[in-house]
C-alpha cells in the first residue's frame, strides 16, 4: 500500500537539468539507499519525494497515488535532516510533538506518542532540553525521533550521520537498521555518499550518476540489491564508484571472443580469460578489463596462464591486509588487496592470478558484458 | 612585555582616556550640581562651587508639575509604536527573506532606500494630515510616523537576520503541516528574537528622544512626550536655571536607569540599528 | 485510509490552499507598505505639490502659484547660506568626529584597566535628547553664569570670554562642538566594533618583528579600519545634510541665520512665518540636496571599495 512508484521523473533549475528518467518504483517496506557522488541530484530527489521540491517532469506516486501537488505534510512522509533541522527554540519534547499539534492530534495521544519514541530511542532524560544542550548524537535521535512520532508510511533520511563523527556513525547506523526491523511497515529511503553506509542498510541501492551523462544516458546508473552492484556492475561508472580501493582498470584487446567466455589480451602482452557472454565481440575489439583490488591474488609458483605480473611499487600495511601498488601505464593508481602482511615486497615482481568470473569486461561504450552464470 | 611599560602607548592611554572622561562628564556633573542649587546660589556663587546643601525643591516643584504626564504619553506613544514596529517590520521581513515572488527584490530596495529620506521633508505633509485626521494634539498623532520611519532600517535588520535561519526549518515545518503563516509565527517570529530585541532597542531609543514630530504635532501640555517636557519647562521658568538643569536631569532618567541595567545590548543595539549596508 | 483521506480531499480546499501561499508575501507586507505609502510616500509626493502654492496652512486660502517658489528658492541667499552651513557641518563631522573617535576606540581597545567602564560612561551623551543636550549646552554657554566663560575668568582670560551662542560668528562652531560631543561616541562603539576584528595574531606577529605600538596602530590598524571609515564618512555625511535638533534647540538658526541649516530654516518658514508653499520648496530641495549628495556619496564608497 506504500509504495512508491517514480515515472519519468524529471527535475530542472532554470534550464539547468539535475535530474532525468527517473524510473524507479520501491516496494512496501523496502530499505531503499540512494548513492551516488556530489551534485548526482540525490537529495533532490529526496526532496521532491518530501514535497519541499517541485517535480518538473513525470509523476510520483505514493501508496497508488499521484503525489505530485498534494502538500508535503499530507504525504504520509517524515524526513530526517541532515544538519537535524530541530527547531531551536523549542523543547525536545515540543520538537517531536510540533507536528502533531499542527495535526490537532488529541493532547494525550501526542503525550503517549513521544514519551513511546522516546523510549525506543533512549532519550527519556532529555525531552525538557532545548536542541543547543544535545550532543549531536542525541540531536540525531530527536531528529528521528519527530520522524517516528508521526507514524509515517514512508522515512525520509538525507545524510543523517555525515554530521557525526566515526565511531558514532557506525552506532547510529545499527539503530537506523535496528528501527527499520521495528517499524517493518514502514518504506525508508536513505540518502547517502557513503557507499559503506549503503552497502550496510540497504535492500536495494539506486546508484546515481552526475554530470552531462545523465541527458544520454539518465540519471539512474543502476538499481539493484547491494551485491548486486558490487559482483554484477551494469557499466564503468557503477564499477568504479563502489568497492575501496576503487577497481582497477586495464585498456585490453579481445583475442577470442564466445559466449561462453572470453580471452583479452593486454598490452603487456599477457593474455586473460573472463567469464563472460562474448557475443558481439569481434576480435581486435577495444575493451577495458576490471579487476577489484581484493580479487587480485598472488600465483602460487609456477603457474602458467591467467596470470599478469606486475612490480611492486610501494606497500601499506595495515596489519589484516596489505595494498601493493603495482606499476602500471596507467595513470590511475594500480593496487592489489592481499591479505596478511606484505613484508619486503616493494621493487619485486610479482605474478598475480585473477579468477575469471570475478573478472569484469566493458565494451567501449563502458558497458558490462553479462557475466556466464555461475556453474 | 614590563620593557615596553613606558613607551608612548602606556602614558598616552590613561592620559586621553581620562580627558575623554572629563569632557563627557563635566557637563553631567555641572547639570546635578546646578539643579541642586538654589536660585541665589547660581549668580552669587561660581558655577565649580559645590551645592551649599542639597536642596531639592527644584526636583519636587518639577514633579509636582505635569511631568509625570510627559513620562505617561512616552510610555503608551513609544511602547504602542514599538509593538507596532516589531509586529509589521518582522511580518515584511519574512515575506522579503523568505517567500518567493517577484517584487522582492526591487521592493526591498525600495523600502531600504526609505532610510536615507530626511524626516523633515514628511513634516509638513504629516502635519496637515494629521490635522484632516483629526488627531492632532493628541499622543497618538505620533504612532504612525514614528512607525513609518522606523520600518526601513527594521525591515532591513530582520530580513538580513531572517535570511540566515536554516531554510531546513522551514522545511520541517512544511513537512510537520505548516502553511506560510504558522512558519512565520512558529518560527520565524521566535527565532528572530535577537534580532527584534536589537529592533526595539535601537528605534525605542531614537523615538524615547524624538523631538520635531512631537514637537509640530502636539501642543498641549497633556499631550506632550517627554523630550518636550525640557522644551515647555524651560518656557515656564525661563530665568530658573536650577529649575531647568532639574528638568534635564529628570528627564534623562529614565533612559540612564535603562541603560544602568543593560548596557552592553543596548550598546549592541544601537550599533547594530545604525550599521546600514 | 490514507488514500481514502487523499481522495476525500476537495479539490476546492487546494485551490484555496493554493491561492493563499500566492497571496502570502502580499499579506505579510501589507501592514510594512500601507505606512510607509501613508506616512513617508505619500508625503514625499504631497510636499512637492504643496511646494506650487502660496498658503499660510490655514483654511481655504490656497494659490497654486506654480514655480514660483521655486525662483524664489533660486534666489533665497538665506537658503543658500543654510545649505552651504550643512556642508560646513558635515565637514567638520567628518574632520573632528572621526578622527577623535578613531583615537578614543583605540584607547579602549588598548586600556584593559576599566575599558568597560569608560565605554559606559563615554557612550552616555548618545542616551540623552538632543532638547536635554541643547538645553544643558545653553546653560553651558551662557555668557552670564555659564562654566566656559567662569573658567575662563577665572584664569584672568577676560577677553576670551565670549557670547557663544549670540555672536554671528562663533554660533556655528559653538553649535558643531555640541553636536560633535554628543555623536563622537556613536562613531567611538563602530570603531570599537571594527577594531574587535582586528586580528590578535596579527598584532603578536607584528610585536614579534619588533614593530611599536604606534607603527601598529598607523600600519596595521588604521587599514584595517578602513571599511568601517567609510561606512563612518556616510553616516556622518548624511546625518548632516538632514541635522535639525540641536541647532534649532540651541540658537533656532540665529543669529542673523548665521546657525541657519535648511532643515531649520524650513521648520520656521512653516511654522513661524506661516509660507507653507514655501516651506514646501525648501523641503523638496532639501530632498533632492540630501539624495544626490547620497547617491553620490554611495558610489563614490562603491568605487573606493572595488579599487582597494
Amino acid at each position: 500500500m506504500t509504495s512508491i512508484t517514480l515515472a519519468g521523473v524529471t527535475k530542472k533549475f532554470g534550464n539547468q537539468p539535475v535530474l532525468a528518467g527517473i524510473d524507479l518504483s520501491i516496494a512496501d517496506g523496502e530499505f531503499c539507499v540512494f548513492l551516488g557522488p556530489s551534485g548526482c541530484g540525490k537529495s533532490t530527489l529526496l526532496r521532491m519525494i518530501a514535497g519541499i521540491e517541485t517535480i518538473t517532469a513525470g509523476e510520483l506516486q505514493i501508496g497508488g497515488q499521484t503525489m505530485n501537488d498534494v502538500p508535503p505534510a499530507e504525504r504520509r512522509v517524515a524526513m530526517v535532516f541532515q544538519n537535524y533541522a530541530l527547531y531551536p527554540h523549542m523543547s525536545v519534547f515540543e520538537n517531536m510533538a510540533f507536528g502533531l499539534r499542527q495535526a490537532k492530534t488529541p493532547k494525550a495521544e501526542i503525550d503517549q506518542r513521544v514519551r513511546e519514541a522516546a523510549r525506543i530511542l533512549q532519550i527519556e532524560p532529555l525531552l525538557e532540553r532545548l536542541p543547543r544542550q544535545l550532543s549531536g548524537g542525541q540531536r540525531q535521535r530527536v531528529a528521528i525521533g519527530r520522524a517516528i512520532v508521526r507514524k509515517p508510511d514512508v522515512f525520509l533520511f538525507d545524510e543523517p550521520l555525515s554530521n557525526l563523527d566515526a565511531a558514532l556513525r557506525v552506532h547510529m547506523r545499527t539503530e537506523i537498521a535496528n528501527l527499520h526491523r521495528d517499524f517493518s511497515q514502514a518504506s525508508v529511503i536513505y540518502v547517502t555518499h557513503d557507499q559503506t553506509e549503503a552497502m550496510a542498510l540497504a535492500d536495494k541501492i539506486v546508484l546515481l550518476r552526475a554530470g552531462a551523462d545523465i541527458l544520454t544516458k539518465g540519471s539512474i546508473a543502476q538499481i539493484g540489491a547491494p551485491l548486486e552492484l558490487y559482483h554484477r556492475p551494469k557499466n564503468l561508472f557503477v564499477a568504479g564508484f563502489l568497492g575501496s580501493p576503487t577497481m582497477n582498470f586495464l585498456p585490453a584487446t579481445v583475442e577470442a571472443a564466445k559466449t561462453d567466455g572470453v580471452t583479452v589480451r593486454l598490452e603487456s602482452g599477457e593474455a586473460l580469460s573472463v567469464a563472460v557472454d562474448g557475443a558481439g565481440l569481434a576480435k581486435g575489439a577495444r575493451v577495458t578489463l576490471g579487476i577489484r583490488p581484493e580479487h587480485l591474488e598472488m600465483a602460487a609458483e609456477a603457474v602458467a596462464g591467467q596470470t599478469i605480473t606486475h612490480t611492486v611499487e610501494a606497500v601499506e600495511n595495515f596489519g589484516e591486509y596489505s595494498y601493493l601498488y603495482l606499476q602500471s601505464p596507467m595513470p590511475a593508481p594500480f593496487i592489489a588487496k592481499v591479505s596478511g602482511d606484505a613484508v619486503g615486497m616493494a621493487g619485486r615482481a610479482v605474478a598475480f592470478q585473477p579468477l575469471a568470473h570475478s573478472c569484469h569486461l566493458f565494451d567501449e561504450a563502458g558497458e558490462a558484458l553479462p557475466h556466464l552464470a555461475s556453474a | 612585555m614590563s620593557s615596553r611599560s613606558l613607551s608612548p602607548g602606556r602614558i598616552a592611554i590613561p592620559v586621553l582616556g581620562l580627558f575623554w572622561l572629563a569632557v563627557t562628564t563635566l557637563p553631567f556633573i555641572f547639570v546635578v550640581f546646578t539643579s541642586l542649587k538654589t536660585q541665589q546660589e547660581t549668580y552669587a556663587n561660581p558655577v565649580w562651587a559645590l551645592p551649599e546643601s542639597l536642596n531639592f525643591s527644584n526636583y519636587l516643584e518639577v514633579l509636582q508639575g505635569l511631568f509625570f504626564t510627559y513620562l505617561k504619553n512616552s510610555v503608551i506613544v513609544i511602547s504602542i509604536s514599538v509593538a507596532i514596529i516589531l509586529i509589521t517590520s518582522s511580518m515584511a521581513a519574512y515575506a522579503l527573506a523568505r517567500l518567493k515572488f517577484r517584487l522582492a527584490g526591487p521592493l526591498f530596495a525600495l523600502i531600504v532606500a526609505g532610510m536615507i529620506v530626511p524626516l523633515h521633508i514628511t513634516l509638513v505633509p504629516v502635519y496637515l494630515m494629521t490635522r484632516d485626521m483629526g488627531l492632532y494634539d493628541t499622543p497618538f498623532a505620533l504612532i504612525g510616523p514614528y512607525v513609518a520611519t522606523s520600518l526601513p532600517i527594521s525591515v532591513f535588520i530582520l530580513t538580513e537576520f531572517m535570511r540566515q535561519v536554516p531554510k531546513e526549518l522551514e522545511e520541517a515545518a512544511l513537512l510537520d503541516g505548516c502553511g506560510p503563516f504558522k512558519i512565520f509565527w512558529k518560527i520565524f517570529f521566535p527565532l528572530s528574537r535577537p534580532g527584534l530585541a536589537t529592533v526595539a532597542i535601537y528605534n525605542g531609543i531614537m523615538l524615547w528622544n524624538e523631538f520635531i514630530f512631537a514637537y509640530v504635532l502636539t501642543s498641549s501640555p497633556q499631550n506632550r512626550t517627554l523630550p518636550l517636557a525640557i522644551w515647555d519647562f524651560q518656557g515656564q521658568y525661563s530665568a530658573n536655571i536650577p529649575a531647568i538643569l532639574a528638568v534635564v536631569t529628570l528627564t534623562s532618567l529614565p533612559l540612564i536607569i535603562v541603560y544602568a541595567i543593560g548596557q552592553e545590548r543596548i550598546v549592541n543595539g544601537m550599533m547594530a540599528g545604525s550599521l546600514k549596508g | 485510509m490514507t488514500v481514502a483521506t487523499h481522495r476525500a480531499e476537495p479539490v476546492r480546499r487546494r485551490r484555496a490552499r493554493a491561492l493563499s501561499s500566492a497571496l502570502a508575501p502580499a499579506v505579510f507586507l501589507a501592514p510594512a507598505v500601507v505606512l510607509l505609502l501613508v506616512y513617508l510616500l505619500y508625503p514625499l509626493v504631497d510636499s512637492f505639490r504643496l511646494s506650487l502654492l502660496a498658503w499660510n496652512g490655514l483654511g481655504e486660502t490656497a494659490r497654486y502659484v506654480g514655480l514660483e517658489n521655486w525662483v524664489r528658492l533660486a534666489h533665497d541667499q538665506v537658503f543658500w547660506l543654510s545649505a552651504g552651513n550643512n556642508i560646513l557641518l558635515a565637514l567638520f563631522s567628518v574632520l573632528i568626529q572621526l578622527p577623535i573617535a578613531i583615537v578614543l576606540a583605540v584607547v579602549l581597545d588598548e586600556a584593559s584597566h576599566g575599558s568597560r567602564l569608560l565605554k559606559i560612561l563615554y557612550f552616555l551623551p548618545l542616551l540623552m535628547s538632543s532638547v536635554a543636550v541643547g538645553v544643558l549646552f545653553k546653560n553651558v554657554y551662557d555668557p552670564n553664569f555659564g562654566p566656559v566663560n567662569s573658567i575662563l575668568e577665572a584664569f584672568g582670560l577676560y577677553d576670551w570670554t565670549q557670547d557663544w551662542l549670540g555672536d554671528p560668528h562663533l554660533a556655528l562652531a559653538s553649535v558643531i562642538a555640541v553636536v560633535c560631543w554628543q555623536n563622537i561616541p556613536f562613531y567611538m562603539v563602530l570603531f570599537l566594533a571594527g577594531l574587535a576584528s582586528f586580528p590578535r595574531e596579527l598584532n603578536e606577529a607584528a610585536r614579534l618583528d619588533g614593530a611599536s605600538e604606534i607603527t601598529i596602530f598607523w600600519r596595521l590598524k588604521l587599514p584595517h579600519l578602513k571599511g568601517t571609515f567609510r561606512t563612518a564618512v556616510l553616516l556622518a555625511v548624511i546625518g548632516s545634510l538632514r541635522y535639525f535638533d540641536l541647532i534649532y534647540i540651541m540658537t533656532g538658526g540665529g543669529p542673523d541665520n548665521a546657525s541657519e541649516l535648511m532643515a531649520t530654516y524650513m521648520y520656521r518658514t512653516v511654522f513661524s512665518s506661516f509660507q507653507l508653499g514655501y516651506g514646501s520648496t525648501i523641503a523638496s530641495a532639501m530632498f533632492i540636496v540630501v539624495t544626490l549628495i547620497a547617491a553620490v556619496s554611495f558610489r563614490i564608497s562603491r568605487r573606493f571599495e572595488t579599487e582597494i
